[in-house]
């Protein structure tokens, strides 16, 4: 289900009548006049409901003689909140646009060249401006404190500064054997 | 007689927006949302009329026969346009334009009807 559909969903469940008509369809399928009797409404509104129920996909309709039966699309409601929340949205895939485009201007701000000319200030800029840095440590190999400080080196003089944050940022990791970079 | 007339007709719009004003506020609280907007649009249409009568009143400046011509006549006029898109909303199944288009022709059905019986009545 996209986001747009669990919108529609949610937004035509949210009125008694329609529910009442869900839970009736929850017991047996049923015709627009049946329906109209059994929840005390006109057949006309009662149309009105299941046009909107349908349109947002939670019933669906056939034709049994001369009556149009309509019939709950369980397969829509056996479907979780969390599985709706966790669907990927077409606004997630702007949002990951937006900060590719942000992660681009604060590189292309704080470095000349291959080299870092500022610690930015702003922990977010500063944890952009270490994952690039970090990108030179191969995944799976120790590295000596030399080695971690020669390569910081190439980017940045103050290296002390920039492995401390490294480690407090959680893109490295140390113990008595040396530095390793840490996978995210 | 003809300010009785207009009174009577006056007093019934009154209060049937009531009556809709109410059921509208009832609906909504029993989270019947859209049947109560169908309220509303009841509400708005017997006001729409009310108006209708206020200038068939000032424009038949007295004459109850041309009261009655202005109003009847508005009255076949308006929902002409309703008319029309209830036919458009027929033919492309949209059942909810449909049923809004509806209770707008119902409801100045109602309007004729009760306006035909009160200057009837005192003819």
């Amino acid at each position: 289900m996209t986001e747009t559909e669990a919108i529609r969903l949610f937004k035509c469940l949210s009125d008694k009548s329609r529910l009442q008509i869900l839970k009736s369809l929850a017991i047996e399928d049923m015709y627009v006049e049946r329906l109209a009797e059994r929840l005390g409404i006109t057949a006309p509104t009662v149309s009105f409901h299941l046009k909107k129920l349908s349109d947002a996909g939670a019933v669906t309709s056939y034709k049994s003689q001369y009556y149009m039966m309509y019939s709950l699309k369980k397969d829509i409601f056996e479907t979780s909140i969390l599985d709706i929340i966790q669907e990927k949205s077409d606004e997630a895939d702007a949002q990951a646009q937006r900060d590719a485009l942000y992660r681009r201007k604060v590189i292309d701000a704080f470095f000349e060249y291959g080299k870092l000319k500022a610690i930015p200030a702003q922990r977010k800029k500063e944890r952009i401006i270490l994952d690039v840095i970090v990108q030179e440590f191969e995944y799976d190999r120790i590295y000596s404190e030399r080695e971690v400080n020669i390569i910081i080196a190439d980017f940045y003089d103050d290296f002390c500064t920039i492995r401390r944050d490294m480690i407090g940022e959680g893109l490295m990791d140390r113990d008595t054997r040396g530095y390793w970079r840490v996978k995210q | 007689m003809i300010d009785q007339n207009m009174t009577k007709m006056n007093c019934w719009f009154e209060e049937k927006i009531a009556l809709c004003g109410k059921r509208n506020l009832e609906l909504n609280e029993d989270g019947r949302t859209d049947e109560a907007i169908f309220e509303k649009v009841k509400a708005n249409i017997y006001d729409v009329f009310r108006t209708v009568l206020s200038v068939a009143g000032k424009t038949g400046n007295g004459d109850a026969d041309a009261v009655k011509s202005f109003f009847t006549q508005r009255a076949e006029q308006i929902p002409a346009a309703w008319a029309a898109a209830l036919e458009k909303a027929k033919e492309h199944n949209d059942t909810v334009r449909m049923r809004t288009e509806q209770i707008k022709l119902d409801t100045v059905h109602e309007i004729r009807e009760e306006f035909a019986k009160i200057w009837e009545g005192a003819e």
